[in-house]
């Protein structure tokens, strides 16, 4: 916009308006100074010229309403937004900075060193498969980097990212596109990597919330038919 | 020395201990950039320590609001302000819901985790 002002005009224009050829070829700011009397200021024709004028269907945007801070938090967390993840403002390179901090607490918990010691193979059935997958049945999964193995649907199959939310039927993960993605736990197998090692996932066993997974216990930790 | 040869044989200790320390430092990373998952990371956390019978740290409960779950962190999601009338006690606000919270100043009396005598010694693991 500031640009059109202060460059020279064309003779086309001159000729639409009415006035005759110049021969030096004036400005915007300068034609109008022409034109106007003296009263007017040098700052009011540069504010004059500078306005916007929106034309079409512009409405002005309402305030939002201030939340009451006395209703029960599920309704706040409701009103404020805060229940769903954003779409669009994680990226797959932030995913993978809580990846970091998920395999140094994996480490924490789980004592592979030991376990190579005593037999341990990573394959399903093997020795000391159950109390391991207990340990790991009880663990937060925020942030572990997941991959579909096998579904009953087969457009789910190869998707893989960083899970960010986990709700009591679906695992919603950020991939390499930084889009948000949401899997169903019920049709679907899983595979981790932790230590070199491939583990399965059945997302059977993992249908209950977060919060209630620390007390409950899987009773078949081998195969399951889909 | 008989508790940590135990601690090597079973593989599976302290895990609800450790998932509360991990999902506080989830929290943190993510509290800037997007708030929603902050609290729900906390919120998983109040109920973890709720269901495991486990007492969360003072100094953890105060960061994090009362009404929306999400982190305090001063400057970035907290406005923080000394009251002159009420001698210099300190006056968080949350900028999400607005909810706040005051802390008194009284020098003689402080709570069990910033007193000196709290920390008996400190263990690192390898």
């Amino acid at each position: 916009m500031s640009n059109i002002l202060y460059t020279p005009l064309t003779q086309t224009a001159f000729e639409s308006s009415g006035t005759s050829n110049v021969e030096n070829p004036l400005t915007v700011n300068q034609l109008t100074r022409q034109l106007l009397p003296l009263k007017v200021t040098n700052n009011e024709i540069d504010s004059g010229l500078k306005r916007v004028y929106w034309l079409g269907n512009y409405q002005h945007k309402k305030k939002p309403k201030p939340v009451d801070k006395c209703k029960p938090k599920n309704q706040l967390k409701r009103l404020l937004g805060l229940n769903h993840p954003p779409k669009d403002v994680l990226s797959y390179t932030d995913a993978m900075k809580l990846n970091e901090l998920w395999t140094s607490y994996m480490k924490k918990i789980v004592n592979f060193d030991d376990l190579r010691k005593r037999g341990w193979d990573g394959t399903p059935g093997c020795k000391y498969w159950e109390q391991f997958m207990t340990s790991l049945y009880k663990c937060d999964f925020h942030g572990a980097h997941i991959k579909v193995i096998s579904s009953k649907c087969c457009s789910y199959i190869l998707v893989a990212g960083v899970i960010i939310l986990e709700t009591k039927n679906t695992f919603q993960i950020i991939g390499v596109d930084n889009k948000l993605k949401i899997l169903p736990k019920d049709q679907c197998v899983f595979e981790l990597e932790l230590e070199g090692y491939l583990i399965q996932l059945y997302g059977k066993h993992f249908i209950v919330r977060s919060k209630d997974r620390s007390k409950k216990k899987i009773k078949d930790n081998l195969m399951l038919e889909l | 020395m008989t508790k940590i040869e135990r601690k090597k044989q079973e593989f599976n200790v302290e895990i609800n201990q450790n998932r509360i320390n991990y999902l506080y430092q989830l929290s943190t990373v993510v509290a800037e950039q997007c708030p929603g998952l902050s609290s729900t990371y906390n919120s998983i956390l109040k109920g973890l320590s709720q269901k495991s019978l486990l007492r969360v740290d003072p100094e953890i409960k105060r960061n994090i609001c009362k009404g929306c779950d999400t982190m305090l962190i001063p400057g970035k999601t907290v406005t923080c302000r000394i009251i002159k009338k009420s001698k210099g006690t300190i006056k968080w606000s949350c900028n999400f819901c607005g909810k706040s919270k005051t802390f008194r100043k009284n020098n003689n009396n402080c709570i069990w985790s910033e007193n000196p005598n709290f920390l008996l010694q400190t263990v690192i693991h390898d």
